[in-house]
């Protein structure tokens, strides 16, 4: 083989590679123009960053508001409309904001808008949030691009909390003018302004000509189509009414891996399975009881059968590629003797009667089935419940009637807004209330320290506790799995498993 | 006959108020109410979900939200949603049109293409037509719309590429792209209505060109084409119009498969949207169209028969 034919044989392949993996070829800029379809499952609950409620608002949230901070693929913080931050004290955090930034209505972004979004989102009454900002006492404002935190506690989850719900910015003048309807015409300092919003149908939202970013969005407008049923999806995309479509169902994504004009993303994300118990319910206060449940159940084979393998078997509250990932905590294994075992030490050698919450729907049905399968291995008897979340998120969480309920935890960009949820023993979901006091400990000088290094090893520990009580039994992360037109350039999947769609362009076809 | 419909008009109140108080008190069994859903998996204390409740009017019984409602609708106020705050006639007015065209459209292809096939069926009984026929009636009742649709996108959408596997095009955008996108939706829904029609018609069919004064103008010498389409379709049409009347009826409140399927935002929906989020008001909206569109067809069948046979009387 001449020298040459192997360097174009090389080239050739190298093309042939990025194409596959969808980075632009080199020299390859990003073009401006265009409309990009996005289709998803599920409609946003409100456009106001501040009062929705569902963990899926933001892919709708992140292109109209703009975040005091971003976050880079391992989730680390970065720099956003807050263009840098520094603890001179342990109680004090300030914040540089960007300069020249304006809200679509033309109000400017200062520090007096921070101040009115940070008190909006304190809100007891009104906002979604407030429970992550209590540790914020004053907001003052130290000049026009600078505001000063003055914290009751140290704080170290705010700097990522500023880069989720909490960080999003509305303009405080559309937001004293429209009250409640803010969350139908929502302003923001994002790369694109809300058109039109047709709830349940469609969204248009087109580029804001006074973005700070010169060049940016690249994009002209994205329609956002909600499109509930996921074969439906899958059609629209084939047959290209849409470009880009979220939530594609397992059982369809080989076949789209192969498709010629398709393109498709599957990564880890932050969001896990899991099986949400109330230990406040005999017998689950029994830790025995609890590892029982653990060592019954095979992760892999429920991974292999509900999605197909897509997926990361779940040790502990976070995936390994995340930052506070533990690698010294290993996956339950499964071992049903050892179960049985558990079962007999905890007195109850013929097992148990556990009622469990699902969802009606197909894959929430097959995996509660295998959880019901598993569990009946050991003698552990599963009263499967479906209802409408509505219905179950009452009968679980609220009037706490359930045992169990096998939901998704949607992952936060803080470590500690994930385990002081679930772990702690005010968590909205620990329904139950257990305290496990060293997890505790840990969380509170987790959050008093501002070294990612000193929080990595805080976490870690946490998760070393977590599995050692026995207060999770998480299954697998499912990777998030989206399909695009092979036109549709620039998208960068993150671990939320929501995606941000800042830098992504068209090419033409 | 002005008599005959103030009567039917003044029986839509009643059913109105019966059809949207069995909503309401349906929505007060469901466990869960709007405030909780509106919070969904949120970390939300019950301060703020008595807060939302109060704001809303759900703290008051449920006899005087009732009552409140209906007032507000005497007025022309359907309110507005409790999740987005869209008003509610904004809704029904971007949803209903999707819904209603297709069930007459459905029930359209169904008189157009089942009426021909019935007559071509019933003159020739046994014969190719109508066994092609009958074979095919049984195919549209028994086949599943949601298998039906499956197969129409698989095969034209996506294979051949004849059509959009999805979407909604207003007709007043372009007519041509609406039809192009609501054609398989038509289809999907149309072949029951196809398959019924067509039953329906060559049975009543079969039995008028028994009938003596058929014999008499077939004797008389007329064209058998004369004897079907003059003397025999008219009076056979009747069940017709029944079947007709309760197709658009079931069609209206079926829609909600063929809409999940074509990914159309009409108003099955909207009605189960507004089930899962205990969006009353707009539940209650919807449940209001559905109803008036359901008694404005029957009351319009009724008006067809006098039409069609004079010796229906209004009386």
């Amino acid at each position: 083989m001449s020298q040459r034919f192997r360097t174009a044989l090389g080239a050739l392949l190298a093309a042939a590679v990025l194409a596959g993996t969808g980075l632009p070829a080199a020299g390859q800029a990003p073009k401006s123009g265009g409309t990009l379809r996005a289709a998803m499952r599920a409609e946003v609950s409100t456009y106001d960053p501040h009062k929705g409620a569902s963990g899926t608002d933001h892919m709708y949230l992140y292109p109209v508001f703009d975040t005091l901070v971003r976050f880079d693929d391992k989730m680390n913080a970065r720099p956003g409309l807050a263009e840098s931050w520094e603890t001179p004290d342990p109680k004090t955090l300030v914040l540089k904001l960007r300069k020249g930034v304006k809200f679509h209505d033309g109000t400017p972004f200062n520090a007096e808008a921070v101040r009115f979004n940070i008190a909006r989102a304190q809100d007891k009454a009104t906002s979604s949030m407030s429970s992550e900002l209590t540790s914020i006492d004053k907001v003052e404002i130290a000049d026009e691009h600078t505001v000063r935190l003055r914290l009751k506690a140290p704080d170290a989850s705010l700097v990522l909390a500023f880069a989720d719900r909490a960080g999003m910015m509305v303009s405080p003048t559309a937001a004293q003018k429209l009250g409640d309807q803010f969350g139908r015409t929502p302003v923001g300092a994002g790369e694109f302004r809300m058109v039109r919003w047709q709830p349940g149908s469609e969204a248009r939202l087109e580029r804001f000509a006074d973005y700070y970013e010169p060049g940016r969005p690249y994009l002209d407008a994205i329609v956002f189509k909600i499109i509930p049923d996921a074969d439906t999806r899958v059609s629209a995309l084939r047959s290209g009414q849409v470009d880009f479509i979220m939530e594609v169902p397992a059982q369809d994504f080989a076949g789209l891996k192969g498709e010629r004009n398709l393109r498709v993303n599957e990564g880890p994300t932050l969001a896990y399975w899991r099986i949400f118990m109330n230990f406040a319910k005999p017998p689950l206060e029994k830790k025995a009881v609890r590892e029982a449940i653990n060592l019954a159940l095979d992760r892999p084979a429920l991974l292999k059968a509900v999605i197909f393998g897509l997926g990361e078997i779940a040790s502990q509250p976070f995936p390994a590629s995340y930052w506070a990932f533990n690698p010294g905590v290993k996956p339950w294994p499964h071992d049903p003797a050892r179960a049985k075992a558990k079962l007999a030490e905890a007195g109850l050698p013929n097992g148990f009667t556990m009622d469990m919450v699902l969802e009606p729907t197909p894959e929430h049905v097959r995996r509660a089935e295998m959880i019901q399968a598993q569990l009946g291995g050991v003698g552990i008897k599963v009263d499967l419940k479906p209802m409408d979340l509505t219905k179950g998120v009452q009968a679980f969480f609220r009037s706490k009637e359930m045992m169990a309920a096998n939901y998704r935890w949607t992952g936060r960009p803080d470590p500690d807004q994930s385990v002081r949820g679930m772990f702690h023993s005010t968590g909205f979901y620990n329904p139950g209330g257990l305290k496990v006091p060293r997890v505790e400990e840990l969380m509170d000088q987790a959050r008093a320290t501002y070294k990612v290094e000193e929080r990595r090893r805080l976490y870690q520990q946490i998760s070393e506790v977590v599995q050692q009580e026995a207060i999770d039994t998480p299954l697998y992360f499912a990777y998030s799995l989206e399909a695009m037109s092979t036109s549709v350039q620039g998208y960068q999947p993150n671990l939320l498993g929501k995606p941000v769609f800042r830098g992504v362009w068209l090419q033409a076809k | 006959m002005a008599r005959f419909l103030r009567r039917r008009l003044l029986a839509v109140v009643p059913l109105v108020i019966l059809a949207t108080s069995m909503v309401f008190s349906l929505i007060l069994l469901l466990p869960g109410d709007p405030a909780v859903a509106l919070v969904g998996m949120e970390d939300a204390s019950e301060e703020k979900l008595a807060a939302i409740r109060k704001r809303l009017g759900l703290d008051r019984p449920l006899v005087v939200q009732y009552g409140i409602w209906l007032s507000r609708v005497a007025r022309g106020d359907f309110g507005d949603s409790l999740r987005t705050g869209q008003p509610v006639v904004e809704a029904l007015r971007d949803r209903a049109p999707i819904t209603l065209g297709l069930a007459v459209a459905g029930t359209a292809l169904g008189l157009v293409v089942g009426i021909p096939l019935a007559v071509a069926a019933a003159d020739r009984r046994g014969g190719v037509v109508d066994t092609l026929a009958s074979g095919l009636g049984a195919f549209g009742v028994a086949v599943p719309n949601f298998l039906l649709g499956s197969m129409l996108v698989l095969i034209l959408a996506l294979h051949l590429r004849w059509f959009p596997a999805t979407g909604y095009v207003s007709p007043f955008e372009s007519p041509a792209d609406a039809f192009r996108h609501l054609l398989l939706p038509t289809l999907t829904l149309g072949a029951s209505a196809v398959a019924e029609v067509m039953r329906q018609l060559r049975s009543s069919l079969g039995e008028v060109l028994r009938a003596d004064y058929v014999k008499t103008a077939r004797a008389k010498g007329l064209a058998e084409a004369r004897v079907v389409a003059k003397h025999a379709l008219r009076p056979a049409l009747i069940p017709v119009v029944t079947v007709a009347g309760l197709t658009i009826s079931r069609l209206v409140s079926n829609t909600v498969v063929v809409e999940s399927i074509f990914a159309l935002p009409g108003l099955g929906r909207l009605n189960l949207e507004s089930v899962l989020n205990r969006d009353f008001p707009m539940l209650q909206g919807a449940v209001l169209v559905t109803v008036l569109s359901v008694i404005l067809v029957n009351v319009l069948s009724d008006i067809l028969y006098g039409l069609i046979d004079p010796r229906i009387r209004y009386s």
